[in-house]
């Protein structure tokens, strides 16, 4: 191996050092197909469906200062891929003005007291939070701060199609409140839109007249735009630059 | 001499320009089949390795594997595992993936090992002819960030830059792209256990 050879590697192994030190936390895997997703686990599994193992739960603590949290917070099931995700951020929690730490917690819990023709989609999560103040009372959370840049995600169980809402309330007693709710994967569906502690869920027929056939497995929906021309657009310009790179390479070895 | 020396570069700057325009249709074309979860997508990444693998071939990269020595690619891809052994030495024990190994290990072999024959093979030679070995790696490596940003975001860049010069620095050192498919393959499939 070359002086120049080794010198490279030194340098290229410097700068992976230093991309690891300062590239964010939780880069996934540098290249290939993400792995595939374990079978949901349900709380309550429906009718038809076999038993799961529990569902997990996720928690994690943040420092706070003055009664207000100083670090971003997320939290994440431990399943393959996490059924729940949930992103706080600095800011978004408070408590009493001793608290030096908070901890907020999502617990999966069984659906209930959904509201006439909603179904579920998946179970429901509770996000709580506590600090560690004397008597350990409840953080709050300000959704003014917690919208910017706050996020909550669900996986959902059934095959991609029909996309569902996702809801909160407050406490039990309270009515289910629709969120804004986006795609953010191909089963996964997210909201930047985290209005309080309390209980989150996916649900289809929310919204007036718009119940889902018998609850079952819409049918399955690839992503992504119609393959066929594009597969053709694809050959045909690998055609053309194979062509090209033939040709530049004859040119080449007959000049020489 | 002078005009021979720019006709002998004219065609490893069309070689260079075709095979980076070809990755970037290659790159849309993964996208588009992908849809909103191209990371999970093993038809778009099988259409990818497709691709990048005609396009090499073409291009004459097969004849610069270097296979004697290859075998650095293996300490090359323990470097690469070093933040997910650090982290299983500390104590984060990961879930194991819950699906069937050997569909997911077939596929990432062949994406991975299309990506390093067409950057670290193909690419690298044309860009090498061109304009030097440094620059060969400097391009693999943007590249190569690049091809991650619509699978991560924009912020995996920086780090999958600085793996792609690793992985191009392994080319340059073994003579070939065979060390940097080796590193590349066994890192990826190493994250099914350490991750």
């Amino acid at each position: 191996m070359s002086g120049r050879a080794r010198g490279g590697l030194l340098i290229a192994l410097f700068v992976l050092l230093a991309a690891w030190l300062l590239a964010p936390a939780g880069v996934p895997l540098y290249d290939g197909v993400g792995f595939p997703d374990e079978p949901y686990r349900w709380v309550a599994a429906p009718a038809g469906t076999g038993p799961t193992p529990a569902p997990t739960e996720g928690s994690s603590t943040a420092r706070m200062r003055h009664g207000t949290m100083v670090d971003g917070l997320a939290i994440a099931s431990s399943e393959q891929a996490p059924q729940v995700q949930v992103f706080l951020p600095i800011g978004s929690l408070t408590g009493p003005a001793g608290s030096t730490t908070v901890t907020a917690r999502v617990t999966p819990v069984a659906g209930d007291s959904a509201s006439p023709g909603m179904i579920f989609d998946g179970n429901v999560y509770s996000l709580s939070a506590r600090t560690d103040a004397p008597g350990t009372p409840s953080a709050g959370l300000s959704t003014a701060i917690a919208r910017v840049g706050g996020y909550v995600q669900f996986r959902s169980p059934l095959k991609p199609g029909v996309q569902p809402e996702m809801v909160y309330r407050a406490t039990k007693s309270d009515p289910w409140r629709v969120l804004t709710v986006f795609r953010s994967g191909q089963d996964t569906y997210g909201s930047n839109d985290p209005s309080g502690l309390g209980d989150y869920a996916l649900a289809f027929g929310v919204a007036a007249g718009s119940p889902p056939a018998s609850g079952i497995a819409p049918p399955a929906h690839r992503g992504g735009a119609s393959t066929g021309p594009l597969y053709w657009l694809a050959g045909g310009i690998v055609v053309l630059l194979a062509l090209i790179l033939v040709g530049a390479r004859a040119k080449g070895s007959t000049q020489k | 001499m002078a005009s021979g020396a720019r006709e002998s570069s004219r065609p490893a700057w069309v070689r260079a320009a075709s095979l980076t325009a070809g990755f970037g249709a290659a790159l849309l074309a993964r996208v588009l089949v992908g849809g909103v979860s191209v990371a999970r997508s093993a038809p778009a990444g099988w259409l990818f390795a497709g691709v990048l693998l005609v396009l090499s071939l073409a291009a004459g990269a097969c004849r610069s594997s270097r296979l004697p020595r290859a075998w650095i690619g293996l300490p090359g891809a323990l470097v690469l595992c070093i933040p997910l052994l650090l982290g299983r030495a500390a104590g984060d024990l990961g879930h194991r993936p819950a699906g069937n190994f050997l569909p997911w290990a077939l596929t990432v072999a062949v994406v991975a090992a299309a990506e390093e024959m067409f950057l670290r093979g193909a690419l690298y030679d044309a860009c090498a002819d061109w304009c030097g070995q440094t620059l060969a790696i400097i391009v693999g490596a943007v590249l190569f960030g690049l091809l991650h940003v619509p699978l991560y975001g924009w912020h995996v860049f920086a780090l999958d830059v600085a793996v792609g010069g690793w992985l191009g620095a392994l080319r340059q050192a073994s003579g070939g792209w065979g060390a940097a498919g080796i590193a590349h393959v066994t890192a990826d499939l190493a994250a099914w256990w350490l991750k």
